[in-house]
């Protein structure tokens, strides 16, 4: 242990790092653009090492998770077998269904929807702690990226771009306690929020608690999210809830996509 | 030759940067982790001294802040008062050396923790009083179990009184 004399000096240099966090952090927190200039250089200069350590370490933590998961592996299963069932039955509807929009449309002379263009990225980190979950992507600025576009993958939205360097971008996750995006219950259309929490639960707000809501229902973004464009996939409706003294139900809702598994995503620029 | 291990112990604390987002972010049990910087912060101050201890903090900290954080200089503050508090309770000389270090980094992590949830909360960050819970529970255990492989990391090439505790046999 290396001898420390107990002397004022180092009460003095803490006082010293305190009052320029203090500093920092009023200033940070008043202006989140005020270190902007900074931070992109920072995320510019580590964005090769983040890339190359988050690679060499992804197949490891990826074992971890998958040992987690072995042992849901067996509900799973049933449950995918029963919407697997579901889904074979709809699908022969579905197809009788496209045909038949398809010449409705071409009747009233309306434009089928537009594909949107997007920008595949590499995930080369993940962030999370009880205020925030985020991943890093290898894209940036200059790329064309801009804060606010929406990030998806095949599974369905993953969350937004709150931070752009010109080689790479911060997204923040859905199940992060500052997201909410404008979201609709793909059965009734009804609109809500889906927000993110502490617990790292994502939950469909605002709907009335009267309202009928059923376990499985699946939530598409609405029309009236920003950047967003609507009907992406979000995820389903895991459980219902009331709370006392509130006018709202409690849904919570189960993303379609594992966000500790992200490797690649897509970035809608459109 | 003591700039050398001050050199190296930065490096050390660098690499730990890049370990944390890369691999402990992803490794949690119940969303809680490993908090590898705060555990080289406390071994740099255990052997470089506290002024090491907290100037490493402050920038371990910022980098952390800047890179991911959404208020900068709250990690910062909070490294730089773990390695003083680290600095503080080192001075507490057990029987054994090896209790010293894990009360040091059972208390460190702690504080850390509720000064943490203190600061987000004045900020108008909310977080579950549960999880909370569960996190000073957990965390310090997996901080303590890290702290055996990262303090020899961090002692490496100094002359050492005392290995796992016990003290070196005199040689004949």
């Amino acid at each position: 242990m290396a001898p420390e004399k107990r002397n004022p000096r180092n009460i003095i240099i803490l006082s010293v790092i305190i009052v320029i966090c203090i500093i920092v952090i009023t200033v940070s927190f008043k202006d989140s653009g005020a270190f902007s200039k900074i931070r992109i250089l920072t995320f510019d200069f580590f964005e090769p090492v983040q890339e190359k350590t988050y690679l060499f370490f992804r197949p490891v933590s990826h074992f971890f998770l998958n040992i987690r998961e072995y042992f849901n592996l067996n509900a799973e299963n049933r449950d995918l077998m029963e919407e697997n069932a579901g889904l074979i039955k709809d699908y022969s509807d579905n197809i009788n269904l496209r045909v038949e929009n398809d010449s409705l449309r071409h009747l009233l002379g309306m434009q089928l929807r537009q594909d949107h263009e997007t920008m595949a990225a590499k995930v080369i980190g993940y962030f999370e702690d009880k205020w925030q979950s985020e991943v890093i992507i290898n894209k940036g600025g200059s790329s064309g990226i801009s804060e606010g576009m929406a990030v998806v993958n095949d599974e369905g939205l993953i969350g937004i771009v709150i931070f752009v360097s010109s080689s790479s971008s911060r997204v923040r996750l859905l199940d992060d306690p500052q997201s909410s995006i404008g979201a609709r219950l793909l059965s009734s259309r009804k609109l809500g929020m889906i927000e993110g929490s502490p617990e790292k639960k994502i939950y469909f707000n605002y709907i009335t608690r009267g309202e009928e809501i059923f376990k499985g229902d699946i939530l598409i973004t609405s029309e009236l999210g920003g950047n967003i464009p609507a009907e992406i996939l979000i995820g389903r409706v895991k459980s219902t809830s009331v709370r006392d003294n509130s006018a709202y139900a409690v849904i919570e809702v189960e993303p379609f996509a594992d966000y500790k598994k992200l490797e690649y995503v897509l970035i809608i620029k459109s | 030759m003591k700039i050398f291990f001050k050199v190296l112990n930065f490096i050390i604390l660098v690499l730990c940067i890049l370990l944390q987002f890369a691999f402990f972010e992803n490794f949690k049990l119940v969303n809680i982790g490993i908090d590898i910087v705060l555990v080289a912060i406390i071994g740099i101050t255990i052997f470089n001294g506290e002024i090491y201890g907290m100037a490493y903090g402050f920038f371990a900290g910022m980098l952390i802040d800047i890179l991911s954080g959404r208020i900068i200089g709250i990690s910062a503050l909070l490294y730089a008062l773990g390695a003083f508090l680290a600095g503080r309770v080192s001075g507490l000389e057990l029987k054994k050396k090896i209790l010293t270090d894990l009360l040091l980094v059972l208390i460190v992590t702690e504080l850390n923790i509720l000064f943490k949830s203190g600061v987000y909360y004045l900020f108008g960050f909310s977080a579950s009083s549960a999880k909370l819970g569960l996190e000073m529970l957990i965390n310090p255990v997996f901080n303590a179990a890290l702290m055996f492989i990262l303090f020899p990391l961090l002692d490496l090439g100094r002359e050492r009184k005392e290995e796992l505790g016990f003290i070196f046999k005199k040689k004949a």
